[in-house]
């Protein structure tokens, strides 16, 4: 279950956001960049998620983790709700 | 038991033959205005077998069957089975179609059909107060209330949404401002005060305020097209890329919710809905996107949103 992380965690949590959403967001298969629940119920802390509208995100390079903040893949295309 | 499915899977084998014998003679003689054709319960509560459904467009009365050179269906039972004519003037059930809290409705309430001029409806999320004028005003998308690139201050707002029926005697307010150049896909219109306002969510849940959301919050909406639904918060503080038509703009402060109870937390229609706290009644998301496969809902900070919008939940009953 959740551990519930300090503000310092957050503030590097969204710097790393950050990162990876200036690397990431303007690639065509990315739909979304957050901090949430891991995907691999692996971790006890929030993770950075890449939300993508398809494939595996293999072809990305993607790294492993930002400040020592795991990153993981999410399936996600998302539409406005009207 | 596999006495039972052996006879069952006779039973389907003969219905499925029998439906197929009822297309064959029926389904494409136009003059018939035939639908659909299936096997189900007959409306005669007496009679407990299954029978032949012939849905039609619209009844057509003997004399006037017969005048085309029809006998009607009823007269010819199929491979045993009693053929019934029932009226069913089908239609493809799209995005726009109607949806839970449709309505007109005063006083207004968040979760409700809303829509601009010539747009499909969206939903009225909730009353929000000016922080400088003190108006009252309704909080919900951008692409609800705004829809079009510059189209700007004064654009007519109704309740419910000119395609769930909304007239002109509909009319709330107009247009005032909205945030999308902040990056938050969310608008706010002036009310003319036509109607009384109400801090209740279509549905029964009263909106207390507002507060910031958390990672494993449990929340609900209450939304034009799904009614209430109920999720759970798994991600926040998203920054996400968004296509409305032919524009995409980056949407921020994005809080992501999966389903909690039921498989639905969302559908088209409920953008601009309010996804409150479940415990504690708090504002803490407006909808505005969702994914189907999988079934996710996506909000906005609402503390972010009413700081862009400089507006304010105030205390209704």
């Amino acid at each position: 279950m959740h551990q519930r992380p300090d503000a310092a965690w957050w503030a590097r949590a969204r710097q790393a956001r950050d990162q990876l959403a200036a690397r990431y967001l303007t690639h065509p298969d990315v739909s979304l960049i957050d901090i949430g629940d891991d995907p691999l119920g692996l971790s006890a802390l929030p993770v950075l998620r890449i939300h993508l509208r398809r494939g595996d995100g293999s072809d990305l390079l993607l790294p492993t983790e930002i400040a020592s903040i795991p990153v993981r893949v999410v399936r996600g295309d998302y539409r406005p709700a009207r | 038991m596999d006495q039972d499915r052996l006879a069952f899977a006779r039973w389907q084998l003969a219905a499925n033959q029998a439906v197929g014998e009822a297309v064959r003679r029926y389904l494409f003689d136009r003059p018939r205005q035939i639908n659909m054709i299936d096997i189900g319960q007959s409306r005669a509560t007496d009679k407990p077998k299954p029978v032949i459904r012939v849905h039609v467009e619209q009844f057509i009365e003997r004399p006037q069957l017969e005048s085309l050179g029809r006998r009607s269906v009823t007269e010819e039972p199929i491979q045993g089975y009693e053929v019934e004519v029932i009226e069913g003037p089908y239609r493809q059930q799209l995005w726009s179609g109607r949806g839970s809290f449709y309505q007109r409705c005063d006083p207004l309430v968040g979760g409700v059909s809303v829509g601009a001029e010539y747009f499909s409806p969206g939903t009225l999320g909730g009353i929000v107060r000016d922080r400088e004028t003190r108006r009252l005003m309704v909080l919900s998308n951008w692409h609800v209330l705004v829809v079009r690139w510059g189209l700007r201050r004064g654009q007519r707002i109704y309740q419910p949404g000119r395609r769930d029926g909304g007239a002109d005697a509909d009319e709330i307010g107009v247009l005032e401002r909205d945030a999308m150049d902040s990056g938050l896909d969310a608008a706010v219109a002036v009310l003319n005060g036509r109607r009384q306002v109400s801090a209740r969510q279509a549905g029964g849940r009263l909106v207390t305020g507002s507060r910031r959301p958390a990672i494993g919050m449990p929340v609900e909406k209450s939304g034009r097209t799904t009614g209430v639904t109920h999720g759970r918060i798994t991600g926040m503080f998203g920054v996400q890329r968004l296509s409305y038509g032919w524009m995409e703009r980056v949407i921020r402060d994005v809080v992501t919710i999966d389903p909690r109870e039921g498989p639905i937390v969302s559908s088209g229609g409920d953008s601009g809905s309010w996804w409150i706290d479940s415990d504690t009644g708090a504002a803490v998301g407006l909808h505005f996107a969702g994914s189907d496969y999988p079934e996710r809902a996506l909000a906005m900070d609402m503390e972010e949103v009413l700081t862009a919008l400089r507006v304010d939940i105030p205390a209704l009953l």
